[in-house]
């Protein structure tokens, strides 16, 4: 999700609706309502609407819900007589430039503000943090076309946005803000511009503009480019800005583009074409609707549709890039539809349900335990090293790479060291105490596709005066029927009062009375008993 | 009942309470046989017994000696006047021995009973002390320790004039219990034990009565946790409704989480939430080539008539270890598994994801996830299903939907309930699986996906108001 803050009275007057109608609309066209603050929208686009992040993108898409504005925006656009030249080596680099030119400009500050955030979201969310793409804008006035797209070395020299002096293309990049930010997408000694033909560097690409070139209020012809390395992504774009300019009323004009090899015309903006075959987009949808309603449904995304013989021919503007297959003109249609005017259809297949065997055998033994009187507690399963220590475990955890606190860094393998803090947490509340835990546990395992394996373990301890390790394997044979009991030791449990539990040959456990130092560190002061179990280990 | 308990729960019956001593004179028992008998039938609660301790102060051999000469200081004081004398010769005439003579003197002093200066001593005052009226009364007989005054006895007893000796007398009174063995000439016994009944020793013998005033210890029972019993509920309400239940692995790799499912590597939705990264294992291995190279095509160029992501897609992206973000992974694994089957698959997964932590937000949590495939299935069904979920599981008294977006899922949906005393709420995400994810999973019939979160609904259900606290260590709320 990706969030805009549109002025609600401007939105209002373009759409020209009620603000309940508009209010309860923009959900449904894809616009959550975040919050409104000082007569501001701040909505919530959803990622695959890179043409909603403006706020004329929401008032073209309001006006084809309404009806006010149906099917494709036809879009047509002269020739500015503005040409770009690409070098062999700028393409080497960064092989997509696109532009176009806007006349007729008039922005007010605030408006050059949303420009700003819009450009700077398409460039985070369609532009891949400008890799994919990424957008300049310039003010025209002082610049002198053909621009020249070419490879220059470390030592070109010019005054950037937000610096108060020239500097050459090595030290925007290790010493600007936004040079060294995105340094990271520029590697090699040669590096990509877009220069005027006074020899004016237009911009360090896809880094920063040059601070002669900077679109103000006062700009009345705009200069757009998109480079980067997908081209349908960057005419998508460009074709977004140019939608948008052209619904304020602005002159969009086309650029000339000569690659060594090539020479097109950008924006490019032909439709892109989809079909589906009227049968299946109804199938798809599951209620009654004939090719006319789908086609108003698409008219009312903005989308062109004719039908021939069952087949639906669509047109999808050139700023929408994100159909990949026809069932995205199955979700068009049922937007243009209304969510809330289908019917939903009351389940009917047939079939049996049932648990998984996993996970019966977890209420299996909870069960027996909470039989036996044993309250049941649930802890979390990301742990730190410092609980793990104090609880002097010897089992390896696995740790996370970007906790969000050390207290939960870790996942658990094993359950013993909550189970005892639940028991710290609760020395003032009557004894005894008698508590346990069915949970999984994270270990590692070489011989999984994943090198760690989820385990199911329990976890009982009782704390009361008389406790000892005569009543922890009395609750082991409880659980396993015949268990066999090995002298064990381990650092938490008193030396001489530990046991390891086998079945059928297979250790699956260990029971013993708690190491007093161990209590003391918790601050127990009653003796506790208990045993931890793998119930499981993986899933199945 | 012997014949010696009867004589001593006799004399108890008409002289009320009696010392042990008292009995031992009257039933002509000894003393320590009284004693022992006493103890007996007190356990039988037959008698009550109540221990006494007196202690007395009598007069040391010192004392005797000193109570027969006087005091040292007032033998020094008696042959004074109240004109001052040599301090010599007083002590001369006083007939004191030498080891007498410092102890007169310092009482003397002490206790300002003389006027000694410049070697010459004279009388201040000659009454009876009141250490000499106790000296006087302990002559005859000793007294009880609490009828001297405190001072006193410290000071004779400093001085060694008086021991105090400590007595026990036991006391016993007949109690109604043995008031009712005496008429009846019946034993009482408190309870009955497997002696008794291989004997029949309880014949002829009467129960204690049981007291209606003790205090009731209630059984400590089991308990199961109120968050576990929400999720086994909802459990319940999915089997009822035909879904079987799957389960899945809390680490997964990047693979299974996200490249199944269509999320292209470098897409920003691949953020539609932040991933915890595992530190050590970092990769783990990716079986089943088909499925990755099919994965692979279908992000690079597409597949079944989809443009793709168009990218170059990663393996060793897709192989990275991280703990599962959502519960979707779940159902790709699944679906490889069982290629087109019509089925309805259900799963409560626990899910990690790197976040703020609030009242309403943690970093590990449970959603409610699943899907139904089958040839039939479609967009409206979809909604019946969501629908179902929203009134069965949340109680919900209406719904609403709206249109989302999910990498994996088109048509996408969100869906809204509105639940009893929380008014409207989302409650989760929805959608047709993609055909690009479908095709590389092998499955070739439409299958719709659901995750919903529960736990909001858990907490109104358990009645906490901090997420955190479905997890309480606290054990008066998890016992109550």
């Amino acid at each position: 999700m990706v969030s805009i803050t549109v002025s609600k009275k401007k939105l209002l007057d373009l759409v020209g609706e009620k603000e309940e109608a508009v209010l309860e609309a923009l959900p449904q066209v894809k616009c959550n309502v975040d919050k409104e603050e000082d007569g501001k929208l701040s909505l919530e686009i959803t990622g695959d609407r890179p043409d909603l992040l403006s706020l004329y993108g929401v008032v073209r898409a309001l006006k084809g819900f309404f009806g006010r504005e149906k099917g494709m925006p036809k879009a047509k656009y002269k020739p500015s007589g503005v040409k770009i030249v690409v070098s062999p080596e700028a393409e080497k680099i960064r092989p997509v430039i696109v532009g176009a030119v806007v006349e007729n400009v008039k922005l007010d500050d605030g408006e050059i503000a949303d420009l700003f955030n819009t450009q700077e979201k398409l460039d985070l969310t369609n532009g891949r943090k400008r890799r994919k793409v990424s957008i300049g804008l310039y003010d025209m006035v002082k610049l002198k076309p053909p621009f020249h797209y070419a490879a220059v070395d470390g030592s070109l020299a010019f005054k950037p946005l937000k610096a108060d002096k020239k500097m050459t293309v090595k030290q925007i990049l290790s010493e600007h803000e936004t040079g060294k930010e995105y340094a990271h997408l520029l590697q090699g000694d040669k590096y990509p511009a877009l220069i005027d033909s006074k020899k004016e560097v237009l911009s360090l690409i896809p880094i920063i503009n040059g601070v002669s070139s900077s679109v103000t209020s006062k700009t009345r012809k705009m200069f757009i480019d998109h480079t980067g390395t997908d081209f349908f992504a960057c005419n998508a774009s460009l074709n977004i800005l140019c939608q948008d300019f052209a619904d304020c009323g602005f002159d969009v004009k086309t650029v000339h583009v000569e690659h060594p090899h090539k020479k097109i015309v950008t924006p490019d903006t032909t439709p892109h074409e989809m079909t589906i075959k009227v049968k299946d987009a109804a199938r798809q949808l599951g209620f009654d609707i004939d090719e006319k309603q789908m086609m108003d449904c698409l008219a009312r995304q903005r989308i062109d549709a004719k039908e021939t013989k069952g087949t639906l021919a669509c047109l999808i503007p050139p700023f929408r890039p994100d159909f990949l297959h026809s069932v995205d003109l199955v979700e068009e249609m049922a937007l243009g539809y209304g969510y809330n005017a289908i019917k939903p259809q009351t389940p009917s297949l047939f079939t049996r349900g049932s648990r998984s065997d996993y996970s019966l055998l977890q209420e299996q033994y909870r069960d027996v335990m909470t039989g036996a009187g044993f309250t049941e507690v649930m802890t979390y399963v990301l742990t730190s090293k410092e609980k793990v220590d104090r609880a002097l475990s010897e089992q390896e955890i696995i740790n996370i790479k970007n906790p969000v606190s050390s207290d939960y860094a870790a996942l658990r393998s094993s359950l013993l060291p909550n189970l005892l803090e639940v028991l710290s947490k609760n020395t003032d509340t009557y004894y005894p105490q008698k508590i346990f835990e069915i949970g999984e546990v994270v270990v590692k395992d070489p011989s999984t596709e994943t090198k760690t394996r989820t385990d199911l373990h329990l976890c009982a301890l009782v704390a009361h005066k008389d406790a000892s390790l005569t009543e922890a394997v009395s609750l082991a044979s409880m659980l396993a029927k015949t268990v066999i009991l090995k002298s064990t030791e381990t650092r938490q449990f008193i030396p001489g009062r530990a046991a390891s539990l086998t079945v059928n040959s297979v250790e699956f456990g260990i029971a013993g009375e708690i190491h007093p130092q161990l209590l003391e560190n918790y601050k127990i002061q009653m003796p506790v008993a208990g045993l931890e179990l793998t119930l499981r280990t993986g899933l199945h | 009942m012997n014949s010696n308990d009867q004589a001593i729960l006799k004399f108890l019956s008409s002289s009320g309470e009696s010392s042990a001593k008292r009995v031992s004179g009257g039933t002509a028992l000894s003393y320590h046989t009284v004693m022992s008998l006493l103890n007996g039938l007190s356990e039988k609660l037959l008698v009550t017994l109540r221990k006494e301790s007196r202690e007395f102060a009598a007069l040391s051999e010192e004392g005797k000696t000193v109570v027969e000469k006087g005091l040292p200081e007032k033998r020094l004081l008696k042959a004074l006047t109240g004109k001052p004398v040599a301090l010599d010769e007083a002590l001369k005439n006083s007939g004191l021995s030498d080891v007498e003579k410092p102890i007169a003197l310092k009482w003397v002093k002490q206790k300002q009973l003389a006027k000694i200066e410049n070697g010459q001593i004279s009388c201040l005052k000659n009454d009876e002390t009141d250490v000499e009226k106790v000296l006087a009364v302990l002559k005859r007989s000793e007294q009880p320790k609490a009828s001297v005054p405190q001072n006193v006895l410290t000071e004779l007893m400093q001085r060694r004039l008086v021991n105090v000796r400590g007595e026990k007398e036991f006391f016993a009174v007949l109690t109604l219990d043995g008031k009712k063995a005496l008429e009846e000439d019946v034993e009482v016994v408190g309870q009955l034990t497997p002696e008794m009944l291989k004997t029949g020793a309880w014949k002829g013998k009467r129960f204690r009565a049981y007291d209606a005033n003790t205090s009731i210890v209630p059984v400590q029972r089991g308990k199961k946790h109120p968050y576990g019993k929400f999720i086994d509920n909802i459990k319940e309400k999915l089997v009822g409704m035909g879904f079987r239940e799957v389960n899945g692995p809390l680490v997964e790799m990047e693979f299974w989480n996200m490249d199944a499912l269509f999320m292209a590597q470098d897409h920003p939705a691949r953020e539609i939430h932040d991933i915890f990264y595992l530190d050590d294992p970092v990769k783990g291995e990716l079986l089943h080539h088909d499925l990755v190279n099919d994965v692979k095509t279908a992000h690079e160029k597409g597949l079944v008539g989809s443009k793709g992501w168009r990218y170059s897609w990663s393996e060793e992206t897709a192989a990275r270890l991280i703990a599962r973000s959502h519960d979707t992974g779940i159902s790709a694994r699944e679906l490889f598994k069982k290629g087109g089957e019509t089925d309805k698959v259900f799963f409560v997964a626990h899910v990690f994801r790197p976040d703020e932590i609030d009242w309403k937000h943690f970093i590990e949590f449970n959603q409610l996830g699943g899907y139904v495939a089958g040839p039939d299935i479609n967009f409206r069904e979809l909604l019946g299903y969501l629908k179902t979920f929203a009134v069965e599981v949340f109680h919900a008294e209406d719904v609403k939907f709206a249109p989302s977006y999910f990498p994996f899922t088109e048509p996408s949906v969100e869906l809204y309930a509105k639940i009893p005393e929380r008014g409207w709420a989302e409650v989760g995400g929805a959608g047709m699986f993609r055909p690009e994810m479908l095709k590389a999973l092998n499955v070739d019939v439409p299958v719709m996906a659901w995750g919903l979160g529960i736990d909001r609904l858990a907490m109104l259900t358990v009645g906490v108001n901090d997420i955190r606290e479905l997890y309480s260590q606290n054990l008066k709320f998890l016992r109550s």
